[in-house]
């Protein structure tokens, strides 16, 4: 790494703790806070000097639906859930633009899905945090239909890992397992391929051999987007 | 006047991040009695609804959990470590959420418009907290505009560019010296 880029890094550390890295230029740098430990570092030294700036915040009482939830995933052990993000069909405030009118909303979907397209195809990456930060990389080509997927840890003995791709809102499905460290292909099956941009990839715990019943049986470990990167 | 009642290197939460290193239960239940409506506050005013921060508080304190063996004292004040776990998973989930069109001045958005966060204004009770706010007195006022906005709103350097109306590359110039210069003047 040249001292430039280096530089560069540690300029984006600052703007990663802050917030306002965002996109392929986000993805781009937490594949990189997986690849060296002295950025998580200078990351964290950002994030401490920021955080009494919480302070100004006026306190907000959670329901309590909150502490069972959390009372119950700390006793089983579920550490890390899916967040997938809501898609443009199911956010609510989408749907709310009743006054606009069906045309002008055909217009807004072409938009939506053309600016999608005319994205050139060029490597698509997704970072998999868990709980500890970066966890698993992926580099995904939408033309050649594969991943190559890097994992930082082997998965615990008696166990491996599997791989899950979440669509558009659909049930998880799974792209083959990963037991040790290092870097692996993974062929994306032609039906998934354009649903590529924007989904969530997660990797559960499963017994040796993966999920018997098709879907995840153990707890999800790490997730993360897909986000081109240019 | 915004008051605040957990000062830095409090002894209470102190012990209680202790206990849950070691698998306590209970203490996990104690420390989110005594610090989670703050918490709660920084994962609303960043996701701006309540279904979102409520998921965002929830993964935030199993992380929390986990990672409670981790921490010391030179990662800052017990709240100020967790305050950095709540928000980050924040930001983390909204930039999952963001669209490519940007939805956030649809007529009908439900819109959080509680009055913004101001550190000048608030009755701040750490020295941490007043050390921030008099460092950020020393920035130029675009760069503190900048670097607030961003804080409290969770906002990308594309929608400050927008909200500012000003280059990318000029806000990227702000963020990026405005946080140098709070770090000199944090650490001299």
């Amino acid at each position: 790494m040249t001292p430039q880029e280096r530089d560069e890094l540690e300029q984006q550390a600052s703007e990663y703790a802050l917030g306002t890295l965002a996109g392929a230029e986000r993805t781009r740098f937490e594949k990189a806070l997986a690849e060296h430990v002295w950025l998580q570092q200078r990351v964290d030294d950002w994030n401490r000097r920021l955080a009494p700036l919480a302070e100004a915040i006026a306190p907000v009482a959670p329901s309590p639906a909150v502490w069972s939830a959390i009372e119950a995933r700390v006793a089983q052990g579920r550490y890390a859930e899916i967040r997938t993000s809501p898609t443009l069909w199911n956010r609510v405030a989408f749907w709310r633009w009743g006054a606009i009118g069906s045309a002008m909303l055909a217009v807004l979907l072409l938009v939506y899905v053309s600016l999608d397209l005319r994205r050139p195809a060029g490597e698509q990456v997704a970072v998999l945090t868990g709980p500890q930060g970066p966890a698993v990389v992926v580099t995904a080509d939408a033309r050649k239909r594969a991943l190559t997927v890097r994992a930082l840890a082997d998965a615990p003995a008696g166990h491996t890992h599997e791989l899950w791709i979440i669509a558009g809102g659909e049930k998880p499905r799974s792209l083959g397992t990963l037991a040790t460290a290092g870097t692996a292909r993974v062929s994306v099956p032609m039906d998934l391929a354009a649903s590529l941009p924007g989904a969530t990839l997660a990797v559960s715990l499963e017994p040796p051999g993966g999920s018997p019943t098709g879907q995840p049986t153990g707890p999800v470990l790490y997730s993360g987007q897909i986000v081109a990167v240019n | 006047m915004l008051g605040r009642t957990m000062p830095s290197g409090n002894p209470e939460l102190t012990e209680l991040i202790a206990a849950v290193a070691r698998g306590d239960r209970e203490g996990l239940a104690r420390l989110y009695a005594a610090t989670s409506p703050q918490l709660f506050g920084v994962a609303l005013r960043i996701m701006k609804r309540r279904d979102r921060a409520e998921e965002v508080l929830q993964d935030a304190f199993v992380s929390i959990w986990q990672r409670a063996r981790d921490y010391d004292a030179a990662k800052g004040s017990v709240m100020t470590w967790m305050a950095s776990i709540v928000r980050n998973r924040a930001i983390d989930l909204l930039r999952r959420d963001r669209p490519s069109v940007s939805l956030d001045d649809a007529p009908g958005q439900e819109s959080w418009a509680s009055s913004e966060p101001d550190p000048f204004e608030a009755t701040l009770a750490s020295a941490e907290a007043r050390r921030v706010r008099d460092c950020l007195g020393t920035l130029d006022e675009k760069q503190r505009r900048a670097i607030t906005l961003a804080y409290y709103d969770g906002l990308t350097q594309e929608e400050l560019a927008s909200k500012l109306a000003a280059p990318l590359g000029t806000i990227k110039s702000w963020v990026r010296r405005g946080l140098l210069r709070l770090k000199d003047c944090l650490e001299p």
